[in-house]
This record gives structure tokens, sequence and C-alpha cells, in this order.
């Protein structure tokens, strides 16, 4: 999966990301990247594979994110907010312009076109676990697979109505903390 | 000598224990204050009124100064061990506290900083009376403990190595070997090197007033559960005992010789057995049923504790004050079973999973909580404990009016509306401390920006001190933000992450909050610049986080809050190299940090590469 990275502006930058399924002509592995952006916190997204055609867009502090949308769709925003950035040539590495301020309005309405219902995530500081708990979910975790490494699976009932995993209170697997 | 030899020798020549001369000032009608100073000052002990009474007048301060007993560091870099011994000679208790509170949530770096040794040297150097020691995210080596031991082991009463690093089983025993009067050893979620067990078995053959021995949430494994009973044999005082994993199975011997037991946390119930048959199960029944709990305990928290193993703890349920939760295994509706049963709990830990059912549980059988703490589960997609396992404001209205006696109440939600906050200003008035994350996982909230609901919150909740609020972009407005300045009277500490929408937010703000302390703000989309001149304008400010901001990378925007005795501290945007489950490399940033404080002492020397110290005294 590649991902592309156009960076303007560098008062209020945007970056536009474009993620294309994993049938992608141009990559067949998946490659993590840092996403340059000046001014805001640099950060990474790497999700793995198996993601649908997703387009963040990240401006001002506030990110978007659309589902859905097609590599045409993508790439005419990517056009349209090229436009008036000197350099705008839409290659993988990231490229850092200081001169233009893409319009406003033309963002606003750029993101109005697009159909499908934004999803606000948090930005690029994510929320963290207590250490103390996040070793224990850990714990738990192992604790599942070595009482139940098949655990996906439904186990079978034994003669006494107690599935084999032990002390489930006959709940479906996928309730089971061990 | 005592410190009323020291006072009475004062006053007959009127200098001070430093030989300075106390002057005319202390003339005639200084007599009088002295004799009033002299009774009083000795028998107050909160630190506010000591530090109050100190001001009135020199001699005053000089008593203040030898009697005063105990004293907290809330950042250990804000005063030179020195200048605390030059202050306060005969400091019988000491609690200092190092990395940021972040570090409790891996943010901060390990090697930041924060070591004991100049402390500890200066102890064994000055602080002959220092018997109560708590270390609070702090770096102790084995060779500090050595020392504290030789020097002060004699009288040493408390060690309390509270979320602790860089020492081994070794460092403690020389505790153990030579603190003899050791009433209190604590080293709760300290990172440790486990050699053996060889400590603890000195702790059992040499002590005999320990009350409370506490190694909770450490991965110490080589210790004996026959050294634990020795320790509950010989030692008839022992309150309370919270330990790392052991099968309670093992722990029989301990709990019908540990008959003063109050508080019980840690051990937990093997992997569960694949029952084939009856036999099989009846062996398992047996080993709950074996577990008898001391008469008194009522404090307990037990690792693993599943739905099938829960009936364990029934015997005493209905005399439990507190109950932790926090590494139990149990659904919802096991948490509804059991909370039913615990009339008389004042205090609750669990994670998300108790859910909302849970919680209106509570509100109606656990009228008397003052603390509830409800942390963040499992709720990753492929990992989610319970279907029902999520908080919103229907568990947070019940809890508001069915227990109003609650003082500290944190929690992480999945949902919220205002009017849940406006609820708990309506009925929680004994509200201290409170702490609310709205957790990322769903996608819409029922009711966002949280303005009025937080105003609400603060209007009604008067006595809060402590207060954070962990949001979403959109789940406060710059209005909202500036709600909580002026509506903040006596909050002295406060988390504030996502709120607001810009720097015209964090100024109105700042124009509040009279009291604030301490403020940590994390993913808030402030300037550096707004964040400065906000640091300068909150007039109780002594202690300043930030993670997440619109940083300049040098911090060069920072400059409005150059001022003379204020650190600024920079830990630049990170980058972790890890390996994904896929095997790639993948680069983590971890944002930049800026830690801003007071202190005497000046620029610390003891940092790492990763920091950057700015500005100047």
């Amino acid at each position: 999966m590649e991902r592309d990275v156009l960076c303007l502006s560098s008062k209020n930058p945007i970056v536009l990301k474009e993620k294309i399924v994993e049938h992608s002509e141009f990559s067949s592995h998946s490659v993590g990247r840092i996403l340059s952006v000046p001014v805001t916190e640099q950060w990474v997204k790497n999700k793995g594979v198996n993601m649908p055609a997703q387009l963040t867009i990240f401006y001002g502090g506030a990110v978007t994110v659309f589902n859905e949308i097609t590599p045409e769709k993508a790439q005419a925003i990517i056009t349209m907010a090229g436009k008036g950035a000197p350099q705008a040539t839409g290659d993988r590495a990231p490229i850092s312009t200081d001169s233009t301020n893409p319009p406003v309005a033309k963002i606003d309405e750029m993101v109005k076109v697009i159909p499908s219902a934004p999803t606000m995530i948090s930005s690029a500081v994510p929320q963290s676990r207590k250490a103390s708990l996040a070793r224990f979910l850990e714990k738990r975790k192992e604790r599942a697979m070595s009482a139940a490494p098949y655990a996906m699976k439904k186990e079978p009932v034994g003669e006494w109505g107690v599935s084999a995993a032990g002390s489930s209170s006959g709940k479906e697997i996928a309730d089971d903390a061990f | 000598m005592d410190s009323g030899g020291e006072i009475r020798r004062m006053r007959f020549n009127g200098h001070g224990d430093d030989g300075v001369d106390q002057g005319p000032a202390t003339g005639s009608s200084g007599g009088a204050y002295e004799a009033v100073g002299v009774c009083l000052i000795p028998y107050v002990k909160e630190a506010r009124d000591r530090h109050a009474l100190s001001l009135v007048c020199k001699a005053w301060y000089e008593i203040d100064r030898i009697t005063r007993k105990s004293v907290t560091v809330a950042l250990c870099y804000s005063v030179s061990p020195q200048q605390l011994s030059r202050r306060f000679p005969n400091l019988e208790s000491l609690e200092l506290k190092g990395k940021p509170r972040s570090a409790m949530f891996n943010l901060i770096p390990e090697d930041w900083g924060g070591f004991v040794t100049p402390w500890v040297e200066e102890i064994a150097r000055s602080f002959g009376r220092m018997k109560a020691l708590h270390f609070r995210r702090m770096i102790v080596k084995d060779s500090d403990l050595r020392l504290l031991a030789s020097s002060n082991g004699k009288i040493l009463e408390v060690l309390r190595l509270d979320k602790c690093s860089g020492f081994s089983t070794d460092g403690l025993l020389h505790v153990a070997r030579l603190c003899r009067n050791l009433k209190s050893f604590i080293m709760e979620e300290s990172t440790l090197d486990e050699k053996d067990g060889e400590w603890l078995h000195e702790l059992a053959e040499n002590i005999i007033v320990l009350e409370n021995l506490n190694f909770y949430t450490t991965e110490i494994s080589k210790v004996k559960p026959e050294d634990l009973e020795l320790i509950a044999r010989r030692c008839p005082s022992l309150v309370s005992m919270k330990i790392s994993d052991y099968d309670l199975s093992d722990l029989l011997g301990f709990f019908r010789s540990a008959s003063s037991l109050e508080e019980f946390s840690g051990g937990c119930f093997r992997e569960p057995v694949v029952i084939h048959d009856e036999a099989e199960m009846d062996e398992q029944l047996g080993r709950l049923t074996a577990v008898v709990f001391p008469p008194k305990l009522c404090r307990l928290g037990i690792t693993y504790l599943g739905n099938a193993e829960m009936p364990v703890v029934y015997p005493i349920a209905s005399s439990l004050k507190k109950l932790d939760l926090l590494y139990a295994l149990l659904d919802t509706e096991s948490h509804c079973r059991l909370l039913q049963l615990c009339r008389n709990l004042e205090i609750l830990e669990a994670r998300s999973v108790i859910g909302d059912r849970g919680l209106v549980t509570v509100a109606s059988f656990c009228n008397g909580i003052k603390k509830l703490r409800i942390e963040r589960g499992a709720d990753e997609n492929d990992d989610i404990e319970d279907l029902e396992g999520i908080v919103t404001q229907r568990g947070l209205m019940a809890v508001a009016q069915g227990c109003p006696k609650l003082e500290y109440f944190a929690v992480y939600v999945t949902d919220i509306t205002n009017e849940s906050l406006a609820h708990i200003g309506r009925y929680s008035k004994e509200l201290n401390d409170f702490r609310l994350v709205l957790l990322e996982r769903q996608e819409r909230i029922t009711d966002l920006p949280l303005d009025r609901g937080v105003r609400a919150l603060l209007t009604g909740c008067h006595k809060l001190e402590r207060f954070a609020l962990y949001l979403r972009p959109g789940g406060l407005t710059d209005i909202g933000l500036g709600y909580i300045g002026h509506y903040s009277n006596n909050i002295k500490w406060m988390l504030l992450g996502f709120v607001g929408e810009s720097d015209i937010g964090l100024l109105e703000f700042s124009r509040g909050c009279p009291r604030l302390q301490k403020l940590e703000m994390r993913g808030c989309r402030f300037s550096e610049r707004a964040i400065a001149i906000a640091a300068t304008q909150l007039t109780s400010l002594r202690y300043l986080w930030v993670q997440g901001y619109l940083a300049s990378g040098n911090g060069r925007d920072l400059s409005p809050m150059i001022r003379p005795f204020w650190n600024i501290e920079l830990i630049p945007t990170r980058q972790d190299h890890i390996f994904d489950i896929n095997g790639n490399e993948v680069v983590v940033e971890h944002p930049a940090h800026i830690l801003a404080y007071y202190s005497l002492a000046g620029p610390r020397g003891d940092f790492p590469a990763s920091v950057k110290l700015l500005g100047s005294m």
C-alpha cells in the first residue's frame, strides 16, 4: 500500500493522504512512512494492509476522515488543493512550500462535496493507557491464549455442561476474559 | 536534643538556631508572641497552616522551622536537599515526587530524571530524625537503599518506593537487614530487578513490628509463600498485605496466621482448570471453599478473579469497605451480582467492564461510596471485554443521585451528555476530585460540546480541588474553557485534554483559576505563545506540563514566560523505532512536551539528552 503525501502552506498546512486499497499497482508491500507536517507535530499512521479506501484531511489542527473514497475522487481533491501551490507534483516525497495559503473557501467547498459522513478522530496525541493496566491487559490476553488457543471457535461443551475453558459461565467464548 | 529544648534556648538568647539575631522586633511584645508560638505551633500539622504561621514574625518562622516534622516536595527539582535541611533540620517525614505524572502512562523517557541519590545523601548527612520516606516516580538505586539503611535504618519506620525504578532485590536486602523498626514497606508498581526472594526471608526473620507490606503490581515472583506466613505469624500488628501474583491456594497458611489483617490485594487464581468430570469440579470448588479470609478483612482485591471464582468473596462481601476489581476478570453481570452484596463499600476500583448496569447497582446498593474509580478496560475491537461493558451518561447520573457521599470520582466514558454533568453538580456536593475521560471508541457522542454541563458541575461542586477533563476536538468550545477558568475557585490541580478551540479559550481560562497550582494539558490546539502567556496569568501556578500543542520546534515562542526561578524544560518530539505485528519497522512519533516549574534550586544538571533546558534564571 502506497501513501502519497502533498504538503502545502507552512502556516496552515494541509496534508492530503491517499490510501489505495491493497491491490494497488504501485506497490505490493506495506511501507511505514513519516508524514512531515511543519508547525504541528509529526505522526505516523500504520494500520495494516486491510484498510478501506480512506481519505484523511489534516487542517488547522482538526482531522477529518472520509471512508470509501475512490482513487479518482482523491486525485481530484489533491489536484484542487494543489492549484496555486508552485510545486504540486503528487510525488511520493512530502513537499513543503512556504508560499501559498490555499483559499479556505475552496477547502470548505471540497469538504461539502464529499458525500460520506466525516468521522472525527483525535489528532496526533493518542489516548494512552495507564502502564499498570496496559500490562494487566497484556497478561490477560496471554492467559486467554494459553487457556483457549483456538478461542475464535466455539468451545465444545463437556459432559457436565461446562465448556472446556473451565471457569466460564457458559457464555460465548468471545465474552470469556480467559 | 529535643526541639522543645532548642526553642527554650532560642528564647533565652534571642537567636535563632542558626545564630541569626532576632533583633529588636522580638522585644517586649515578642516574648508573648513567642510563648504563644511555642505552645501552639508544634500542634499545627497542616502544611498550609504552618506556612501561614511562619509568615507572622521571625520568631514564629523559627519555631515552625525547628518543629516542622513533615514536608511534601511536589517536584524534587523545586528545591535542593541542602536548602531543605537548612530550612527544616528536624524533619521526620519526607515525601518526594520525581517524574511528571504522565510517566504513569509511559509518556516520559525512563531516564528523564528524579534521582533520589542527592536526597538520600543529605538525609544521611543532616536529617538524623528522618523516619518516614515516600519516593514517588523516582529512580532509586541499590546504593541509595544501602546508604539509607545504614544511616537511618535504626529509626526508619516507613519506606515507600511508589512507582519507582532502578533498584534490585539486593537493595531490599539491605533494608530488610538493618531496618528493624520498619512498620511500612511499600514498593507498589515499582520496576525492579528481581534476583531472589532472600529479602523477604530476611524481613520475616528480623522484623516483628511490620504493619504494612506491599509489592502489588510488581513482577516479584521469587519470594516464598512460607515467608509470607512467617511474617504473619511473627507480626501481630500486620494490617495490610498487598502482593504480586501468588496463587491463593498457597496462601491458606498465611490467611490463617494473619489474624489482624484488614487489607489484602494481589494473590490470584491459577489458570482455569479444564474440567472433565465431577471429581475435577469438586476439586475446583474445594479450592475456593478452602480460602478463609481473616476475620477483620475489609479491603480486598484479587487478581484474575473470574466469574466462577467470585463466590470466594461472598462470605465477606457485606463487610467490605474497599474492593479492587481493576485486575479481576469479571463480566458486567458478575460485577452486578457481587456489588449487590457490598452494602458497606466506601472505595471501589474497577474497569469500564462494570458498565452502566454495574454503576446503577452501585447507586442502588452502595450508597456510602466515597471513592469511585472506573479505569479504561480493553476496548480494542478484537479484545472487547463485554458488550455491556461501557460507561455512559446513564451510569454517571445514577451514581450522582445514589451516592451523595462521593468525594472522588474518576471515570472513562464512551458517551456523555451535558445533563449528566449537571446531575453531578446538583447531587455530588462532597466531590473533591473529579476526572472524566471521553474514550475514542464511539464516533458520535450524544451531546457535545459540554460547555453547559461543565459549568453546572463546577458551580455545583464547590469543594472541588482536583479536576480532569479529557475530551476530543469539539468537546468543549472556547467559551466552555472560559467557564472552567471562571468557576474553578478552589481547584489546585487540573488536567485538560482536547478542550477549547483556540488560544482565545486558553487566555480566557487563564484569567481565572485563582488557586490553580499544577496544570497539565494534552492535545489542545494552543500555540506556544498563548501557553506562555497563560502561564504568567495564572497567579498560583507553580507547575505546568503540556504535550500536543502547536510547537515551534525549539520553544522560542515560550519566551513570554521566562522569568526568575521558573525552570523551563522541553522534551522535543521524539521518534521510537519499533516493529509492528507484521514485522515492519514503524516509526512512532512522541509529540513534544513542555515542563515548567518554580524552583529555588536553579536549572537541574542531571537531565538526559532527550531533555532541553530553556530560559534563564
